[in-house]
C-alpha cells in the first residue's frame, strides 16, 4: 500500500484534485484488488462536507472528523491506516488533510507507527496567495517546506506575474519540491499525476 | 512554528460516540458548535427546516454571501465556508379501489450541514455570525 498525503490550505483545491486523482488510479489500474485506493478524508469541522461529495462519486472513504490528523487525532489516522492496510490492501491509501494541517508531521507518523514512507503533494491557491501569505506565513510555508509536489491551482484566474511570484515565494520557503501549474476546473494532465505519484 | 489545542472533545459522525453530551447532540435537529484549533475558529453546524425545493438554495447561496460579507467587514479571513443541503421528499399514495390517490408535500424537510473556518476574528462573535445570519433565516423558512 502507497500512501498521498495531498495538503495545502483551506480552499486551495484539494477536493477537486483529488476526485481526478482517484479516477485516474482507478482507471489506469492492472491491480486485481478489489479496492484500489481508499481515501481517507480529514476534516476539521464537527460535521463533514467534503466526504459526501467523495462518496458521491462512488469511491471509498473513511472519515476522520473533528480534528486534524497531523495532531490531534494522529492516532485514529495511524489505526484507521493500518486497518485499511489489513482490510483492504489497496493500491493507494490517499489522505486528504485539513486545510490546517502540517503534512509532513502526518508523513513522520505514519513511518513511525506503521513504517509506512508517504509522499506529500500540496495544493496552493494562486488566485489568493497573495492576500494570504502575510497573516497565514508560518501556515503556508510549513505546509509546503518537505513537500515532494506543489501544484499551484486556479492558474486560470491569475496572470503570469502573479504565478511567477507564487513560484519564487514556494522556492523560498522550499526550493526542493517539484512546482507544476495546474486548474482543477479542467483535466489534469497525467504527466503531472505521474510526478504527484513519484512515477 | 507548530502550536496545537487539545482542547475540545473529539467525535467521529457515525461512530456513536456514547458520552452523554454527544448523545444529546446526535439526536438534535439543529446544533451549532465551535471550537479553536491553533489561529482559527471552527463553526459546525447542522439546521433542519422545511422549505421549497425550489427557493431553498437561493437563500442559502444568498446567506451565505452575507456571512462572507460581514466577516470581511469586520478584518476576519476565511479560511472556507462549506455547506451541504440534503431534501426529504415525502408523498402519499394512497387506494380504496384501483385508482391512485397521491399526495405531495410542497414543503420538504432539509437539512444543512455548514462548516465554517475562519481568522482573525473572536471566536465567539464568528459563532454569533452563524447563527444571525445563516441558521435563523433558514429557520424562519419553516
Amino acid at each position: 500500500m502507497k500512501v498521498l498525503i495531498l495538503g495545502g490550505f483551506l480552499g486551495s483545491g484539494k477536493t477537486t484534485a483529488l476526485l481526478q486523482l482517484a479516477h485516474y488510479l482507478v482507471e489506469r489500474s492492472q491491480s486485481t484488488q478489489k479496492t484500489k485506493v481508499v481515501i481517507v478524508e480529514n476534516e476539521i469541522g464537527e460535521t463533514g462536507i467534503d466526504d459526501k461529495v467523495l462518496r458521491g462519486s462512488g469511491l471509498q472513504v473513511e472519515d476522520l472528523f473533528s480534528g486534524c490528523a497531523c495532531c490531534t487525532v494522529s492516532g485514529e489516522l495511524t489505526s484507521a491506516a493500518s486497518r485499511i492496510r489489513k482490510d483492504f490492501n489497496p493500491d493507494w491509501l490517499i489522505v486528504e488533510t485539513t486545510g490546517l494541517a502540517y503534512p509532513r508531521l502526518i508523513r513522520d507518523n505514519l513511518q513511525a507507527a506503521l513504517g509506512l514512507s508517504s509522499r506529500i503533494c500540496i495544493l496552493v491557491d494562486a488566485s489568493r496567495w497573495k492576500r494570504l501569505l502575510r497573516p497565514m506565513y508560518n501556515l503556508l510555508s510549513g505546509q509546503i517546506v518537505g513537500a515532494d509536489v506543489v501544484l499551484i491551482n486556479k492558474t486560470d484566474l491569475v496572470n503570469e506575474e502573479t504565478l511567477a511570484q507564487v513560484e519564487a515565494d514556494i522556492a523560498a520557503f522550499d526550493p526542493l519540491p517539484r512546482v507544476m501549474r495546474i486548474s482543477a476546473q479542467n483535466r489534469i494532465p497525467a504527466a503531472v499525476w505521474a510526478q504527484v505519484l513519484g512515477e | 512554528m507548530e502550536k496545537h489545542d487539545h482542547s475540545h472533545h473529539h467525535h467521529h459522525e457515525n461512530d456513536n460516540c456514547d458520552c452523554p453530551a454527544c448523545k444529546q447532540e446526535q439526536a438534535q435537529p439543529n446544533w451549532i458548535k465551535m471550537h479553536q484549533h491553533d489561529d482559527a475558529a471552527v463553526i459546525s453546524a447542522r439546521c433542519t427546516f422545511l422549505a421549497r425545493p425550489e427557493t431553498a438554495g437561493d437563500v442559502i447561496a444568498e446567506a451565505l454571501q452575507e456571512l462572507a460579507a460581514v466577516i470581511a467587514e469586520k478584518g476576519g479571513i476565511i479560511g472556507h465556508i462549506k455547506a451541504t443541503l440534503e431534501s426529504t421528499t415525502l408523498e402519499m399514495f394512497s387506494l380504496t379501489d384501483r385508482a391512485v390517490s397521491r399526495k405531495k408535500q410542497p414543503n420538504e424537510t432539509m437539512t444543512l450541514q455548514l462548516v465554517a473556518i475562519v481568522f482573525l476574528l473572536v471566536p465567539e462573535e464568528a459563532k454569533k455570525l452563524v447563527e444571525k445570519i445563516v441558521l435563523k433565516k433558514l429557520q424562519s423558512l419553516s
